[in-house]
């Protein structure tokens, strides 16, 4: 039986404007399995990305938990969240968000630094990952150099650096031109079968949604059924 | 009084870390999201501060010590390219300018300029730390 590596119970969020209440997200619950590819389809403000923040542990619930790789996010201080999010999660977002003055292959042995892993091994799985996602030959680039398809290529390769069990992905091809989108999704789809990470999609993208396993929707802050 | 120039330093300090905060915010939250802790993010702008100061007080140092030990020489190359001798009073020359450096004064002003980096970078590199990660995110 695969393991449950992300487990949301009772979600809830709301925000505040001159106020009055607004609720976000009200009582979702996700469960994600080691491997598992599961897209959030929902519309602009549908709470697509306020779930993906509370999951990441970047913003606190007003109700419900967070379990990631069994550890209760949602209750841990900053710097214990951070650290667990290091260690177990990786982020691809809608706008690549690499930094421009590093190098592709600084930009992806950023994590393992952060790891505390030696610059020598970071520098040494960086490049190798970097030819997992096709780029072996753009490792020293900077991402003003490169192409959008390959910055997305970076940030997914920046997302495995340290082997982490879920990858959250935000619209993770809505800036990209219809073939590259489904290049980049295709290796996202590939690495997921072979390392085995879970993989929740945010998209507001019904075709991109429906080539993931599993498929959500996220409808004024609950799931409703397709 | 060498405290205003001090106080100078350490707002330049202040300004240049508050300044690269604001521009990093979106580079501040994706470390964040990395897995950049915020005490280690604290540490990170402390440390560019105090890099920042410390480079500022070592040119301070070599420029006020060099001058101290060179005063008179100093100001007669300055009386020479005026066309006057600075050391001329109402007509009677003097001898020179007295200039002592003692080591204690020294050693208080490098302390109290390193207090006052220290200080000038916490502010800038508590905003680091504490920045809202989902927001910086957003706007960047």
């Amino acid at each position: 039986m695969a393991e449950v590596v992300l487990r949301a119970r009772g979600l809830v969020k709301d925000y505040y404007t001159g106020g009055v209440a607004q609720r976000v997200l009200d009582g979702v619950n996700v469960d994600l399995e080691t491997g598992e590819r599961v897209a959030v389809l929902g519309a602009s403000g549908s709470g697509k990305s306020t779930l993906l923040h509370l999951l990441a542990g970047l913003d606190r619930p007003d109700g419900g938990m967070v379990e990631l790789v069994g550890e209760h996010i949602e209750r841990m201080g900053l710097a214990a969240a951070a650290r667990l999010r290091n260690r177990s999660l990786g982020f691809i977002y809608q706008f690549h968000h690499l930094l421009m003055e590093f190098t592709a292959s600084e930009n992806v042995a950023l994590p393992l630094l952060i790891g505390g892993i030696s610059a020598r091994r970071a520098r040494a799985e960086a490049r190798e990952l970097l030819a997992r996602v096709g780029l072996a030959d753009r490792a020293n680039a900077r991402p003003a150099r490169l192409s959008g398809g390959e910055r997305q290529r970076v940030a997914i390769a920046r997302a495995l650096a340290r082997r982490p069990a879920v990858i959250l992905a935000d619209e993770p091809t809505g800036n990209l031109d219809a073939l590259t989108g489904a290049e980049v999704y295709a290796l996202m789809l590939e690495i997921s079968e072979q390392a085995g990470t879970a993989f929740l999609i945010a998209t507001h993208d019904d075709a991109i949604a429906r080539a993931a396993g599993r498929l959500l929707h996220l409808e004024r802050g609950r799931f409703t059924a397709a | 009084m060498a405290t205003p120039r001090l106080k100078n330093a350490a707002f330049n300090v202040l300004g240049v870390l508050t300044v690269l905060v604001a521009d990093k915010r979106a580079e501040i939250a994706v470390l964040a999201t990395l897995g950049l802790t915020p005490r280690a993010l604290l540490a990170t702008f402390l440390s560019l501060g105090v890099a920042i100061g410390s480079l500022g007080i070592a040119l301070g140092l070599a420029v006020g010590l060099t001058l101290a030990f060179n005063i008179n020489s100093v100001v007669e190359q300055v009386g020479r390219w005026l066309g006057h001798p600075l050391l001329a009073m109402g007509g009677v020359a003097v001898v020179g300018l007295p200039s002592r450096v003692d080591p204690v004064q020294v050693g208080g002003i490098i302390a109290m300029a390193a207090v006052l980096v220290l200080a000038a970078a916490w502010l800038p590199a508590r905003r680091a730390a504490r920045l809202r990660v989902i927001e910086a995110l957003a706007d960047g």
